[in-house]
């Protein structure tokens, strides 16, 4: 009698499991980030489901093309691509879905006219600048991982209210331990928010 | 397709059913026994997942508790009951799982007894062994080797050092593969009968319980107290193994709650609590002799700092923030632009504390080492529960921050994104998190195989 309760119980559980494997819930990328502002304990509890993060109202595509401005004396080619339920890795089934920007980044020094850095080289997952959450109303938060562990951090963009073909950029670094890959004093090649520069469309 | 699943679910609870009534054979343990067969069980089905998968990491493949041929032993005025787990008759290796009740509770070991090779063509006595034999906790993380020269009570039994360890699974494999000597378990049979029965070449002298810690000899047990006791030994009568209380008390655990406990680290907890609305990360360095002091910022020229924290041999432990989000004093259309932290060790923390464990490499428990993580809500600590040959550096580069970023940054719960970038990129074994809790209680997070988040109190 205890064996068949047990065995009911296991195949209860079992069955569970399964239909809450398959049944993994949808959310925006706003809903992401409500998520991420959450303590992490609540966060276990709230999200155990969610296998896909999506575009809702499309907001990404504004941001689509290829986006250029000078900084610094130097000029910077953005290029941003949209990939919709893109997983860094395919064969994770437990890695979530999102819909997020891929970046293509090219900065040039205008005084010596040498690319200072680029990504263009690495593979599409792994090139360092790909799209996360919207932080609030169209800010988009995108991480960065640039020349060396330290220089890493989210990038934040935005299309002006007033020109919608004008893009403003900044970058905030992770507090992170510093590393010897990274010398102290290095300067983020990106504008450290609060300063930011201004991209046109092309 | 609902089917499939009713299918796949019946035959998963049969295979678990049956897996757990082969053995369902009554044993009848001599009277000494104080460990009830029911609470082998009990133990066995509790720990066998964990420790099988570990052990076949290990390169034992087929290990399983042999309940059924489980066998006693009085050890002076304590009783000992050995389960066995795996034999190799070729190679001489041997695992069993040792249970001893211990202040009312039951403790385990589990003993892999690996002979040199040369050992066992010589029908010597068990005590003249030379060889390893290798400590595992029940949930089959390492605790010690230790290389036994001239046998079990031969003073130059040593602690072993990195490089006395196999260096990999592949060589393990090979070494079984190739001890295919056919004299090996009548040799080693004799040999561990204690050179009493030279006429049973052919036979087995120790009748099923082939490969036991010799059959015909009472084993001394040692009990290790507290860390600063003295071990309790317990009348010897023969070769000496040591037993070490398990999974009561848990080292790795027994070291995150004692820190916890100082006051002096209490005292910086809070502390650091306090600083984690900075846009910057703050932290100690503890040293052996159980000082702390201060990390510096490196003194960069961007808005965010990093946090200098330089190994030495004398470093025990970092603590250290992980702040809050912070706004960057930027204010766009859409508003105030606000950087949101990971609140999970990095890479470069990670690499700390295996740099820590590293400089300590020769040392036979890294459970004093660690790295702790404040945040405004929650306590971590990563503690490293490996074994020397599991020691992994250089995760403090920009390859390795690329593909953190890609999990953390992609994931929401950040325990689970982080357990499963250690195991399945980093590569790295026994990086135990620890998360301590409000109410003072520590809890191990772990994964278990559906890949969710498993809490083990400590």
């Amino acid at each position: 009698m205890k064996k068949i309760f047990l065995f009911s119980l296991l195949l209860n559980l079992l069955l569970q499991g399964y239909s809450q494997r398959s049944a993994r819930t949808t959310i925006s990328l706003d809903e992401a980030r409500d998520i991420f502002a959450k303590d992490q304990d609540a966060i276990d509890e709230l999200t155990s489901n969610i296998g896909y993060v999506k575009d809702a109202g499309n907001k990404l595509d504004k941001f689509v093309g290829t986006w250029k401005g000078i900084y610094n004396n130097q000029t910077y080619e953005l290029r941003l691509y949209k990939k919709v339920a893109f997983r860094f890795n395919e064969s994770d089934l437990d890695e979530v879905k999102w819909d997020r920007m891929i970046g293509w980044i090219t900065i040039k020094d205008n005084a010596t006219g040498l690319i200072v850095y680029s990504n263009t080289s690495k593979p599409e997952k792994g090139n360092g600048l790909f799209g996360t959450y919207f932080l609030k109303g169209d800010l988009y938060v995108m991480s960065f991982v640039g020349r060396c562990y330290n220089e890493a951090g989210n990038l934040f963009i935005s299309t002006l209210k007033s020109n919608k073909n004008k893009l403003r950029m900044s970058f905030s670094v992770n507090p992170d331990l510093q590393t010897k890959e990274c010398p102290g004093n290095i300067k983020p090649i990106l504008p450290i928010s609060p300063q930011y520069m201004l991209l046109d469309k092309q | 397709m609902q089917l499939l699943k009713i299918t796949t679910a019946f035959l998963i609870f049969f295979i678990f059913l049956f897996s757990c009534s082969k053995n369902d054979t009554t044993i009848s343990p001599p009277e000494f026994s104080t460990i009830s067969e029911k609470e082998i069980r009990v133990f066995c089905d509790h720990i066998e997942e964990i420790l099988l998968q570990k052990m076949s990491a290990q390169g034992y493949l087929d290990v399983s508790a042999d309940i059924k041929n489980t066998s006693y032993r009085s050890i002076g005025a304590a009783s000992a009951t050995y389960v066995p787990l795996f034999k190799n008759k070729e190679s001489g290796v041997n695992i069993q799982l040792i249970l001893i009740k211990y202040n009312n509770k039951i403790n385990s070991v589990v003993t892999v007894i690996r002979p040199d090779e040369n050992w066992y063509n010589d029908g010597k006595n068990l005590s003249e062994m030379n060889g390893y034999i290798d400590y595992f906790a029940s949930n089959g993380s390492f605790i010690k080797s230790v290389r036994l020269n001239g046998g079990l009570n031969a003073p130059s039994t040593i602690e072993l050092s990195k490089s006395d360890f196999l260096p990999d699974l592949k060589l393990r494999k090979k070494i079984f593969k190739n001890n295919l000597n056919k004299n090996l378990q009548s040799s080693l049979a004799v040999a561990i009968g204690g050179g009493s029965c030279n006429s049973c070449h052919g036979e087995d002298p120790c009748q099923g319980r082939w490969g036991e810690f010799g059959c015909k000899e009472l084993p001394e047990v040692v009990i290790p107290g507290k860390p600063k006791d003295p071990p309790t030994v317990i009348p010897p009568s023969g070769p000496s193994i040591p037993i070490f209380p398990n999974p009561l008390p848990d080292n790795p655990c027994n070291e995150a709650k004692a820190l916890n406990q100082r006051t002096e680290y209490k005292n910086k907890v809070n502390e650091l609590k306090g600083k984690t609305g900075l846009k910057y990360e703050s932290g100690y360095e503890e040293n052996k002799n159980g000082t702390f002091k201060a990390l510096t910022p490196s003194g960069s020229t961007v808005n965010s700092d990093g946090l200098n924290a330089n190994v030495s041999k004398d470093t025990k432990g970092f603590m250290h923030t992980h702040q809050d989000k912070y706004e960057t004093g930027e204010n766009t259309d859409e508003g105030s632009v606000v950087l949101i932290p990971i609140k999970m060790f990095s890479p470069a923390d990670v690499n700390a504390l295996m740099e820590i464990v590293s400089q300590n490499a020769n040392s036979s428990d890294y459970s004093s080492f660690y790295v702790s993580m404040i945040t405004s809500n929650n306590h971590y600590m990563i503690k490293f529960t490996g074994n020397s040959s599991q020691i992994k550096t250089g995760f403090n580069s920009t390859e390795w921050q690329l593909k953190y970023q890609q999990y953390m940054r992609s994931a929401f719960n950040l325990e689970k994104a982080f357990l499963k970038f250690i195991k399945n990129e980093m590569k790295l074994e026994g990086v135990t998190l620890f998360k301590v809790k409000k109410d003072g209680n520590i809890e191990k997070r772990m994964l278990d195989n559906n890949g969710t988040i498993k809490k083990v109190p400590c």
